[in-house]
């Protein structure tokens, strides 16, 4: 009963809210240098931003960023975005990250999530899971999973966001 | 009562929130959605005796995840619903209800979350709430849970609370503290160096009243840690210490525990370097002298082992010895550059890898050459019948000796290389070695000295291969040829998959792992697998039909045994 209450009151909370989350909520994860850093200050001076959430040992999360890593370059020119990975390796591999990346070459900006927090206030059950933000950190679209070619998609979004400030 | 304040306080904010508001705000809500079912089929070959045939013929499982977020405000909850809980996840899973309800607010560098939530100091020595739902573990604590930025780059936290155990509360109460100081935020570093250091402390409490032993109600950890961090080096080291803390897990011995944590990584240009030491001694650590094997975990013990995801290398997967263990791990990684000799026109990436993992070097008698352990008496006359280790201190241990078992020892080596625009290859190899007794039969180092029998140790090779091919755009093709070989267990396996997927919403998948090698004959046969997977958007439905061979299932970590099993798999995953 009072498990229903609180339920109630959850929703009652929430039945004027708009659906979905629309902001990176203030979480702190941590940098490349051990630094705490809150989640919703992430940003690219007005440019879109692309976030993924991936882990050493998920193959197609790595996957993923190696079809990116190879567009990157392009993508930044053309749109200004960035890509910021957020790995939720925990404490048995997440010193195992940065070598990792230095290993792939990739140019990403990347952040730990050890105890997967932030994964958890942002609804995230599988990964890969890749989040797009426009120049004001508003989430305007997500996805889970990864296929090869799912990179294509997501590089139209950008374009579209990028000239007409929304991806519809 | 606690839940019904919840209720209270939250609606109060709610209405708060609305009065305030005439205006837009009015918050957003966010969650996601899983549900998981699975029909079984009588598979005779498999399984003769029918222990993997569920009596409901179908198991089903699923969650919800509801979480309101406005401003510096958030509120969630998660509804579960196990009708039963499907073969291999933990069967203490039964029913329904809302395991998991929290409200939290942040405001001017304090942050207190009410209800149930997860956590972890350091690197999880001594305390680690987390949820893995892939295996059923979910030790997220109700209580407390306050976090303090004081000044820049300084963290405090303290938590109280009980741990979930299944639907019901732990019985054991968990306090802790831990602090941590970035002195790069502190002293406003402008290079790109770091020094963290970090202490914690937990206790944990629960009632004691045992016949036989004495055993301490209140047992306490702590931890120091220091972090130094470069440009390109890594250096992280964590030194733990726990309390006599007698417990199913060590068979009631009265010695106290240590542990610890080293890890250098170094990383510059194309060169990745990693080097790991663990030692953990009697160690484990949870809120119950006796429960299930996977429940109220505090801590977390980090195996410094790669976790393998191809599925036959998996099958060897190892799990943290948390009563006694040691271990090293060095891994070297380069990427050769594109357009060069070695790394050809797209560039080619070298892994080397090994770790090995053995007891500690322990001793059942004292520096007087006495034993440690205890004679058991017979009931009628007074003879000794035999010798046991609870209730004593159990050994004494050389902190640098060498232990008389190895555990476990992997050297792997992986190529990964872009042959050309559409064709990708990951290679590997692997060579293990793996004690069957310690790592699925649960022999202690004890249970070896009064026995004086040897343990069992399998060799293992094994290799992938694994191929990408775009055949156009939207259009691939994976395939992963595996074969696994050893003498031992099982006998030899081959795999080989095949995924075909059309970006962006189709995948299938077809496996077929035969164990050819298997020294009972009748078991030499197919294990088929079909998936088929729809993504749209953030919802993502599966459908498969197969049969499951038994083995060992690990994610992150953290690994569980799997029976044999044969049906149809339906699965919907979703998020908002």
């Amino acid at each position: 009963m009072k498990k229903l209450i609180f339920g109630i009151a959850l929703l009652l909370g929430a039945t004027t809210a708009s659906i979905a989350q629309d902001k990176m909520p203030a979480i702190k994860i941590k940098d490349m240098t051990g630094n705490a850093v809150d989640a919703s200050t992430l940003s690219n001076d007005g440019n879109p931003v692309v976030i993924s959430f991936w882990a050493t040992w998920c193959k197609p999360c790595v996957r993923e960023l190696n079809a990116i890593h190879d567009l990157y370059p392009d993508w930044v020119d053309e749109t200004k975005v960035k890509l910021i990975a957020i790995s939720i390796d925990d404490s048995r591999q997440s010193a195992k990250v940065r070598p990792f990346i230095t290993s792939q070459g990739w140019e990403y900006d990347i952040y730990l999530d050890e105890n997967s927090e932030l994964r958890r206030a942002l609804n995230v059950n599988n990964i890969p899971h890749t989040f797009l933000l426009d120049g004001e950190g508003n989430i305007v679209w997500q996805h889970n999973g990864y296929i090869p070619g799912d990179e294509e998609h997501l590089y139209e979004l950008i374009e579209k966001l990028v000239a007409t400030g929304s991806i519809d | 009562m606690k839940k019904l304040l919840l209720s209270a306080f939250l609606l109060t904010t709610g209405v708060i929130a609305t009065a305030q508001n005439g205006k837009k705000d009015y918050g957003t809500i966010s969650g996601n959605f899983q549900a998981d079912g699975q029909y079984y089929l009588e598979d005779e070959i498999i399984d003769p005796l029918g222990e993997a045939y569920p009596d409901e013929r179908f198991l089903g499982t699923g969650f919800f995840n509801l979480t309101y977020a406005k401003g510096n405000f958030m509120a969630g909850m998660r509804y579960e619903n196990y009708q039963n809980n499907r073969i291999g996840l933990p069967d203490g899973y039964k029913g329904e209800g809302i395991a998991y309800r929290y409200a939290r607010f942040i405001k001017d560098g304090f942050d207190v979350t009410v209800g149930n939530f997860y956590e972890q100091f350091g690197s999880g020595l001594t305390l680690r709430a987390y949820e893995e739902r892939g295996l059923g573990i979910d030790n997220n604590l109700d209580g407390i849970r306050m976090a303090f930025t004081p000044t820049e780059g300084v963290t405090l936290k303290a938590i109280m609370g009980r741990q979930r155990n299944y639907f019901e509360k732990s019985e054991g109460i968990v306090r802790g503290a831990d602090v941590e100081w970035s002195l790069k935020n502190t002293l406003k570093w402008e290079s790109n160096t770091n020094f963290i250091l970090g202490g914690s402390f937990v206790s944990k409490f629960q009632e004691a009243n045992d016949p036989l032993y004495n055993l301490p109600e209140n047992v306490a950890s702590g931890a120091v840690r220091a972090n130094l961090i470069t440009g390109t080096w890594n250096i992280l080291g964590e030194y733990a210490y726990k309390c006599n803390d007698p417990s199913v897990d060590n068979n009631f011995i009265y010695k106290e525990g240590n542990a610890l944590y080293l890890t250098a990584t170094y990383a510059k240009n194309n060169l990745g370097l990693s080097l790991g030491a663990k030692r953990y001694d009697n160690f484990s650590f949870r809120s119950e002298r006796v429960t299930d094997p996977q429940q109220l975990l505090i801590n977390y013990l980090p195996s410094l082992t790669t976790l393998h995801t191809y599925s036959l290398p998996a099958l060897y997967s190892f799990n943290t010895i948390a009563t006694g263990e040691q271990g090293l791990q060095g891994e070297l990684s380069y990427n050769f550059k594109r357009k060069t000799k070695i790394g050809g026109k797209y560039g080619m990436q070298v892994k080397v890898s090994y770790a090995i993992s053995t007891s500690l070097a322990k001793n059942f008698v004292d520096e007087n050459g006495d034993r440690i352990d205890r004679p058991l008496y017979s009931p009628i006359d007074t003879s000794i019948t035999g010798y046991t280790d609870a209730g004593t201190d159990g050994y004494e241990s050389d902190f640098f000796g060498k232990g008389d078992h190895t555990y476990f020892q992997d050297f792997h080596v992986e190529v990964k290389k872009k042959f050309n625009k559409k064709l990708k290859g990951t290679f590997t190899y692997y060579n293990f070695l793996f004690n069957n007794d310690v790592q699925r039969k649960g022999t202690s180092d004890y249970n070896f000295h009064i026995s004086g029998e040897e343990a069992h140790l399998y060799h293992i090779n094994a290799g992938v291969i694994e191929l990408f091919y775009k055949i156009k755009s939207k259009h691939s093709l994976r395939t992963e040829i595996q074969g696994l070989f050893t003498e031992k267990d099982r006998g030899d396996w081959g795999l080989i998959l095949l995924e075909y997927s059309v970006a962006p919403h189709w995948f299938i998948a077809v496996q077929d792992a035969y164990n050819y090698g298997n020294p009972d004959e009748d078991l030499q046969v197919h294990y088929l697998n079909v998936n088929v997977g729809y993504t749209v958007g953030t919802t993502k439905f599966q459908l498969g039909y197969g049969r499951q061979q038994s083995g060992v299932f690990c994610v992150g970590g953290i690994c569980r045994t799997v029976p044999a099993s044969n049906g149809f798999t339906v699965g919907v995953t979703s998020n908002f």
